[in-house]
């Protein structure tokens, strides 16, 4: 460009959002605004994040939610409490593991279903994961069983904890 | 055309003047708007337009405002239209975002994407005239954050 004035930023972005994921990623390191462009254009980019699994290191990972925006929510394969999960996107081959949730649940409780969510929050520009737990009281020795929800939150990566109890 | 035809006179930066079609020259979002606000007097001032680019767009418009032309002709008429210099093509940017003429600027935007997508972020800034802020280290971060991308 002819030393002119700078093309708009919405311009930018719409030339941005016509290159294949390959370019986007090279472009991350044009300029500082280039990169939170892009980090908007294909979510799921961290800089505090530098972990890249490969794609094969995928496969025990089960996904559970999304996408959203090209981001799944994975869960790995997991026995008893051992739940890990992560948030994936395979277009920019980028992951993250979220960190554990703060569960603290009582002895006497058993078993559990569990569902997951992934969205957008618009109020806060950022994602969120919705972990629910149903938990039994099998042994009856607790007093109720219990649903409890934790979100956790992408630009945080951290989780807040909700006890929800139903109505019997 | 019937004889309630009206022209509108489109002044660019550098003070030349175009008398144009008014049905033409609507195909910009932008003069359409004063158009129907009715805040047009004799002449609209283009202040982020020069004379040399007016000409260009005024020829997009009217190929694409031609009666009858076929698909096939026009899009043989946009392949060479982008066919031009790099300083050429951002003017044409520029120009199409301000006059606000969507199918233009889409054009123009898929082109640049074209021309670019291939390149190394040094190139990139060359052609935006962008300059570099990251020091070497951050920049040797982000690098290594996305190796497979600069393969």
């Amino acid at each position: 460009m002819d030393g002119g004035r700078p093309i708009p930023e919405d311009v930018v972005v719409d030339i941005l959002l016509r290159l294949p994921v390959e370019s986007l990623l090279r472009f991350k390191c044009v300029h500082k605004s280039w990169r939170a462009l892009i980090k908007k254009i294909a979510p799921g980019v961290t800089p505090e994040q530098k972990t890249l699994l490969q794609l094969p290191r995928v496969a025990d990972f089960s996904c559970v939610a999304g996408p959203v925006d090209d981001l799944f929510l994975v869960q790995k394969l997991f026995y008893g409490e051992d739940v890990c999960l992560g948030l994936w996107n395979p277009a920019t081959r980028e992951f993250r593991s979220l960190s554990p949730a703060p569960f603290e649940i009582e002895s006497f409780f058993s078993h559990h279903n569990q569902q997951y969510g992934l969205g957008f929050d618009l109020l806060t520009l950022d994602y969120k994961v919705v972990w629910l737990r149903g938990l039994w009281d099998d042994l009856g020795l607790g007093d109720y069983n219990r649903v409890y929800v934790c979100v956790y939150s992408l630009c945080n990566n951290s989780w807040k904890h909700l006890t929800l109890e139903f109505p019997p | 055309m019937s004889s309630s035809t009206k022209f509108l006179t489109l002044k660019t930066n550098d003070k030349e003047e175009f008398v144009l079609d008014e049905a033409i020259a609507i195909r910009s979002q932008t003069i359409k708007n004063m158009v129907e606000d009715d805040c047009v007097s004799n002449v609209i001032p283009l202040p982020n337009v020069d004379s040399k680019t007016m000409i260009k767009v005024i020829e997009y418009w009217k190929k694409h405002s031609e009666e009858g032309i076929s698909k096939d002709k026009l899009m043989d008429f946009d392949k060479a239209f982008v066919k031009v210099d790099q300083s050429i093509l951002y003017a044409l940017i520029l120009a199409a975002n301000f006059l606000n003429d969507a199918e233009m600027l889409d054009m123009i935007c898929q082109e640049v994407a074209n021309r670019i997508k291939g390149k190394t972020p040094e190139e990139i800034r060359k052609e935006f005239n962008i300059e570099n802020d990251f020091t070497p280290e951050e920049e040797e971060e982000i690098r290594n954050e996305n190796v497979w991308a600069f393969e």
